[in-house]
């Protein structure tokens, strides 16, 4: 009893002394540890029982106190810090042997790690440039866009001239606004004629923006005033490159434009938003009898310094306030709404999109991750006697673990190498599949940022992928594993369990990839698949622009001869004139009733846009004419108001009634223009065909002056064969006149869903690569599995299992996880796609087709990549295997 | 080390512990305390960091165990006095003689002539 009591009074006395020698440096304790030890048990044992317990503690505190003097002594000698940077070394020279001598495992997580990390890198360098990097502007966080609303009825539309001028000259928070308004004109003089986008601008919209000319000056405070000069010209970076050589001795010199002298004044600076709003900017003057009607103006403001986006708001808030009381008629219900110039560059929609796409390849790297840690596992544990003896020759569990990391790490560096090669080939190719509206996507590189998000990327991919097996490295019964060798270490059920979970995470990851693939592929399909209302094919459209001396008359003769030359070339059926290229997302609109129900309240009246055509518009498009009659050349515009209707605004206002000979008032709650409704034509999705059919009112051309004019012709000519021939009518008819954008309608339909295409495909493509490597991933651990199971499949199959039955258990065995990871991803993906809703089109986010048909996919897919190690197991010798049992 | 400076005291501890013998470390602390009458101990903590100085300056080094020492089992390094040590503790003894000299005429230690 009692000396078993001074057994563990010794045993704690010598934990306590151990426990002190932790004072002194490693090495000395190496050198001199044991020995230290070995003198105080003795000495502990020399002494009586009363003693132990004083002897011990005094011992200690001596250890500790000489162990650190010895330590603050050596703190002063570098050369004890040496072992360190040598261990540093030696492991990197160790990993890099191992990963030379496994050139197989080495490849495939280059390749794997590569495919992540260039992945990732691309597109954060997308996401970077597009919504990442600031406005080209000073101080942009103080840049808004203003923006009309009428309460109830609609939000952020463009300004009328009147309310513009009115916020301008009554705001008590801006120091600056200007407006935009877009406009053509036709720039003559030169070599041919050309059609250039014209902005007008008030005097402080440059001056809002902060814009630094490159070339001479813009506009100055009170050039926009009532009366002034408007024969100025500010020319866009882009116009002064392409045009005028970038001369900069442009500034001073005369250009024609629409016929007219026009002084330039100076050249803007690259860059984007707004300084691309146009090719040429010339002053907006202030007109005396400014309208609160049309609503065309694009207002932009710098706060005053110090003054907060909701100060800015309520001033202007009230402001229109006010207005809607002294203008009933046309501000009544006014609103103006605030927006930060936070989205400038990229749409809600877009950033969406990034945002979506830089989550997807967070999950390929993740995946690669998972598998390559798999990989490293698996190779970890057919290592474990190589490990067990380092361990028992003395290397400590830390020194183990570095190692692993030392591996992993060099590993992912290699592969953020070979990454970045990768990313340097996506972004050429994004580059080259730049749907056209993705702003910015020509400035995309791979610049420092990137690189340092790659090296970012690289050390967590690294830390990832190696911090299992750096566990797995401390661990493990090293003694049983020298007894045993390396036989069915591989079967451990942890290490079995452990990698189970790391394939379940793999089909996750990518099943939640692929489902949100399969949604963007199923909308696009749906978008491209939708009752479109009109024809496209054999259809093109051309761009006419007509200048300012074109008034109504000269435009309808144009008209008028221009389809009649151009029907009698060969190859053109039908040919007809509309104000508004279709599907371009934007367009004219107006408010709207019936004269004989007339609506309750403002906030209830719809909102129709308008177009102008000539006859044959509907035929040419095969678009029907439902009730009534088409125009004639007699309808002239506003000679009494006659307008034809789409089927849904018939719908809308006399459901079920003959519509054809009743009244609709045009421009509701402002004009209250009558008119007769003499038909109603088929809806047609011509804002885009990813939004509803519109609701729309039409107009005849005869008499109308817009410009520019869009001609569409049916017939078997495509755009390369009808170019040439509406350039001979064109310059028969007025050589001055530029054309531009011929093209079939298949294009316009091509380019609208270009940027769907482009997000789908990338989307797709990575859900791809990510689905290759969950497979590559499935196939390894069983495979693995498989081959370290021979012995025990071979037992069972000289015990008279059938082949079928071991078949079935093996990829039971392997399907396991899969299944798993199938209901975890399916979980994931029904939280995830809620975020990309407003990008799907026709399906919702739980689109039972897409779900069913991805997880069927990814099930066959499996099972497949474990048929083969499967059939691998069936191979095995039974004689063999049972002798190597 | 400066010789005329005074040594540390486990540096002469460990002197008079070897004296002119070959002995392990834990066979120092079992020498000391006889020879001290276990007034005083060498505590190993201090031992063995002070062992490894006094090596490093050469005031000892180690020896081969002498045969038929089977105390220390196998694994135990011995170790001797130099002759650079020996006439360290010389010095150090004739030093600390003067000051015990000094304190008996004080009449601080009994046993004074007068």
């Amino acid at each position: 009893m009692n000396g078993s009591r001074n057994g563990l009074r010794e045993t704690a006395a010598r934990l306590l002394f151990r426990g002190a020698l932790r004072a002194f440096p490693a090495e000395f304790r190496a050198a001199h540890g044991d020995e230290m030890l070995g003198a105080f048990s003795d000495a502990l044992r020399a002494r009586p029982d009363s003693a132990v317990t004083r002897y011990a503690i005094r011992s200690s505190l001596d250890a500790l106190r000489a162990g650190w003097s010895l330590r603050w002594r050596q703190r002063e000698r570098p050369q004890h810090r040496r072992p360190k940077v040598s261990t540093l070394w030696q492991d990197a020279r160790y990993a890099a042997r191992t990963l030379i001598k496994n050139p197989g495992f080495t490849a495939v997580a280059v390749l794997t790690l590569g495919l992540g990390i260039g992945a990732n890198a691309s597109i954060f360098s997308v996401v970077d440039a597009v919504l990442l990097t600031p406005l080209p502007f000073p101080e942009s966080e103080r840049l808004v866009e203003l923006t009309e609303s009428r309460e109830g009825r609609w939000t952020r539309a463009a300004f009328t001239h009147a309310n513009f001028w009115d916020i301008r000259d009554q705001n008590r928070t801006f120091e600056a606004v200007g407006a935009l308004r877009s406009g053509s004109i036709n720039l003559s003089g030169r070599d041919f004629p050309e059609r250039l986008s014209l902005g007008s601008v008030s005097a402080d919209f440059f001056r809002a923006l902060g814009v630094t000319p490159a070339a001479g000056r813009t506009f100055s405070k009170g050039e926009d005033e009532p009366g002034g000069n408007a024969r100025l010209a500010v020319l866009s970076h882009s116009l002064w490159t392409r045009n005028f050589a970038a001369d900069p001795g442009i500034v001073g010199r005369s250009i024609l434009l629409d016929g007219q002298g026009y002084t330039v004044i100076g050249v803007l600076p690259r860059g984007e938003p707004w300084l691309d709003a146009a090719d040429i900017f010339v002053p907006m003057l202030r007109q005396p009898d400014a309208n609160r009607g049309s609503f065309e103006l694009a207002v932009i403001g710098r706060l005053a310094r110090g003054v907060s986006l909701e100060a800015a708001q309520s001033d202007l808030t009230g402001i229109a306030r006010r207005l809607g009381e002294q203008y009933p008629t046309d501000d009544k219900g006014m609103g103006v709404t605030v927006d930060s110039s936070e989205r400038w560059i990229a749409s809600d929609g877009l950033r969406r999109a990034l945002w979506i796409l830089m989550g997807a390849v967070g999950f390929l790297l993740l995946i690669a991750c998972v598998n390559l840690a798999n990989l490293f596992l698996a190779k970890a544990t057919g290592r474990t006697k190589e490990r067990a003896l380092r361990v028992a020759l003395g290397a400590s569990n830390g020194r183990l673990a570095r190692q692993a990391l030392t591996e992993s790490l060099m590993l992912s560096g290699v592969g953020a190498g070979f990454g970045l090669l990768i990313a340097f080939g996506i972004v050429s190719l994004l580059k080259m599949l730049n749907p056209g509206d993705i702003p910015r996507l020509g400035d995309v590189r791979l610049d420092v940022g990137v690189l340092g998000f790659t090296a970012l990327a690289t050390v967590v991919t690294g830390l990832l992928t190696g911090l299992l097996p750096a566990i797995q490295a401390t661990r493990g019964d090293l003694a049983g594993t020298l007894r045993e060798g390396e036989r069915d270490q591989g079967g451990g059920r942890v290490m079995g369990r452990l990698r189970g979970l790391l394939v379940a995470i793999e089909v996750a990851a990518s099943l939640a990839l692929l489902i949100g693939a399969g949604l963007l592929l199923r909308s696009f399909s749906q978008v491209l698949g939708v009752n479109r209302g009109f024809e496209t094919e054999n259809r093109v459209m051309a761009e006419v622009a007509l200048p300012r001396s074109y008034g109504p008359e000269e435009t309808t003769r144009f008209i008028g001869q221009f389809t009649e030359r151009l029907k009698s070339k060969p190859g053109v059926t039908s040919v007809a004139a509309v104000s508004m290229r279709p599907l371009r997302g934007v367009g004219t609109g107006m408010g709207f009733a019936a004269a004989d129900k007339p609506p309750a309240s403002t906030s209830e009246i719809p909102w129709a846009s308008w177009r102008i055509i000539t006859a044959g518009y509907f035929s040419t498009l095969g678009v029907p004419i439902v009730r009534g009659r088409d125009f004639t050349e007699t309808d002239m515009i506003s000679k009494p108001w006659r307008v034809i209707i789409s089927q849904r605004v018939a719908d809308l206002l006399w459901k079920g009634e003959d519509p054809v000979g009743r009244q609709l008032i045009l421009w509701k709650g402002q004009s209250d223009l009558p008119a007769e409704v003499i038909g109603v034509a088929g809806d047609m999705r011509d804002w885009g065909l990813d939004d509803e059919p519109s609701l729309a009112v039409y107009f005849p051309y005869y008499g109308a002056g817009a410009s520019p004019v869009f001609f569409v012709m049916h017939g078997t000519a495509g755009p390369d064969a009808i170019q040439p021939m509406l350039r001979q009518i064109l310059s028969e008819l007025d050589a001055t006149l530029p054309l531009s954008r011929v093209q079939s309608l298949e294009q316009l339909i091509g380019d609208s869903v270009a940027a769907r295409r482009f997000i789908m495909v990338l989307l797709a493509a990575f859900a791809g690569v990510a689905l290759l490597l969950a497979l590559a991933g499935i196939y390894g651990v069983l495979s693995y599995s498989v081959s370290r199971r021979t012995g025990e499949i071979g037992v069972r199959l000289a015990l008279g299992a059938s082949p079928g039955g071991v078949l079935r258990l093996i990829v039971a065995q392997g399907m396991k996880p899969v299944v798993i990871g199938l209901l975890v991803g399916i979980g994931s993906a029904l939280a995830l796609t809620k975020l990309m809703a407003s990008l799907l089109f026709g399906i919702t986010s739980t689109d039972v087709a897409t779900y069913a048909g991805v997880a069927g996919l990814l099930v066959g897919a499996a099972l497949l990549s474990c048929y083969v190690p499967a059939r691998q197991a069936l191979r095995v010798d039974v004689v063999a295997a049972l002798r190597k049992e | 080390m400066r010789p005329s400076s005074p040594l540390s005291v486990p540096v002469y501890h460990v002197l008079l512990a070897l004296g002119d013998e070959v002995l392990h470390g834990y066979g120092m602390m079992q020498r000391f305390e006889e020879l001290t009458g276990g007034a005083d101990q060498l505590l190993p903590g201090t031992l063995y960091s002070t062992l490894a100085r006094m090596v490093e300056l050469g005031l000892i080094e180690e020896a081969r165990a002498p045969s038929g020492d089977q105390s220390g089992g196998p694994s135990r390094r011995h170790y001797r006095v130099t002759s650079r040590g020996r006439a360290l503790a010389r010095t150090e003894s004739e030093r600390l003689r003067r000051l015990v000299d000094v304190a008996r005429r004080r009449t601080w230690l009994p046993g004074m002539a007068r």
